[in-house]
């Protein structure tokens, strides 16, 4: 897995990944923190499973959509955030 | 019974249109004196609806196609395309954005767009309409059937859906610029900054922006740099602010814009901004000014006068 040099995108995946958590971990209590960890991280494995790895457009989509909600997730008011799935 | 309702209201309007360009001779509204844009602007409308009309005061039956524009994030497998749509525009609004509306309310309303005061004064509804950068609500149909009109979003801008656009990174540039009134001492009377016309005249041509983003999105300079240089729009209100008596801080303010090569000086006179303000104004000539205001302090009071 660590072996193959990993492209910019993948880089900027991880780094808002990153972002997540360590945001997560700034939230008060230790509930609220797991709700952001599980809530961000089956967002995160649904998409690399669902997503093509060549459709540019859509991951640059869902970066620049990640990056806004990490911004709002980052100031102390939020307390966690959820996600709701409409068929 | 409803579509007949319609067609009752609509060529009311249609009657009221025909009346005033009679009285009016052809198109020379007199509450628009000293206004060119909106003159033009007048004048082009009223031909696009003389094709429509009929001699007889019958309906013409006007098919124009027009290419949207599409993309839907929730649908990530499909690439961006343009969508034809038959609108007849005998019994549409003038302008561009009543095709919209009429295309959202009848045909298809997942079409997105961004529009609130249908009058050219919030400069929400800003997209491409056949190559030029203008608000939609003040682009009157180009009522010639044989040619499609092509709408697309402002050019190199992230698309969030269909003709709606990502400004966060216009609306930051923007703030960066501080655009309130900055003093150092409270005003003479205690009450208001008091300013003379004269003063307020140098603002004439600067206060009007609408920030749509059209002159912005229409620079290279900008294409090739969103997020160092700053855009017309931006460098406008600099100026605005620049050239605005009551402001105590304007020594700082044009130092702010002109100490390096990202700000000011990465504008290369291109003129794109001029051509597509849908307002009228003059990005160009107040970017040029705050250059000449920058190398030479004082001769560029005198120019201003003339």
């Amino acid at each position: 897995m660590g072996a193959t040099k990993l492209s910019g995108m993948q880089k900027q995946v991880l780094s808002l990944y990153r972002g997540f958590l360590r945001a997560a971990r700034s939230k008060p209590t230790t509930e609220d923190r797991k709700r952001i960890e599980t809530v961000v991280s089956t967002e995160f494995r649904k998409n690399s499973k669902e997503v093509d790895r060549k459709n540019f457009q859509y991951i640059e989509y869902l970066l620049r959509l990640g990056h806004k909600q990490l911004d709002q997730l980052k100031s102390p008011d939020m307390v966690s955030i959820s996600s709701v799935k409409i068929n | 019974m409803l579509r007949l309702l319609q067609r009752r209201i609509c060529s009311q309007a249609a009657e009221k249109v025909r009346l005033s360009s009679s009285l009016s001779g052809n198109g020379d509204f007199p509450i628009l004196k000293g206004h060119k844009a909106a003159q033009d602007l007048s004048k082009d409308t009223l031909k696009s609806h003389e094709t429509i009309k009929d001699k007889e005061g019958q309906h013409k039956v006007a098919k124009k196609e027009f290419k949207i524009y599409r993309w839907n994030p929730d649908k990530p497998n499909t690439k961006p395309f343009l969508q034809s749509f038959f609108v007849d525009v005998s019994t549409c609004g003038p302008m561009v954005l009543d095709v919209l509306q009429k295309i959202k309310a009848e045909e298809d309303p997942s079409l997105s767009y961004r529009r609130s005061c249908r009058e050219g004064i919030c400069g929400s509804c800003s997209m491409n309409i056949d190559g030029t950068n203008t608000v939609a609500c003040l682009k009157p149909i180009n009522s010639d059937t044989s040619k499609p009109t092509i709408i697309t979003p402002l050019p190199h801008m992230y698309v969030i859906k269909d003709l709606v656009i990502d400004l966060t990174n216009f609306y930051q540039q923007y703030k960066s610029v501080e655009p309130w009134l900055k003093t150092r001492k409270p005003p003479k009377d205690g009450r208001e900054h008091l300013q003379s016309p004269n003063d307020r005249k140098k603002l004439d041509g600067l206060y009007e922006c609408i920030l749509c983003a059209c002159c912005t999105t229409s620079c290279p300079s900008y294409w090739w740099n969103p997020e160092e240089f700053p855009g017309p729009a931006t460098l406008l209100q600099a100026y605005r602010w620049i050239s605005d008596s009551r402001d105590e801080f304007r020594e700082e303010r044009l130092q702010a814009i002109t100490e390096d090569e990202r700000k000011v000086y990465r504008c290369r006179a291109i003129k794109n901004c001029t051509a597509t303000c849908p307002k009228g104004l003059n990005p160009a000539s107040a970017i040029l000014k705050m250059k000449a205001k920058h190398s030479l302090p004082d001769p560029v009071k005198r120019i201003e006068r003339a």
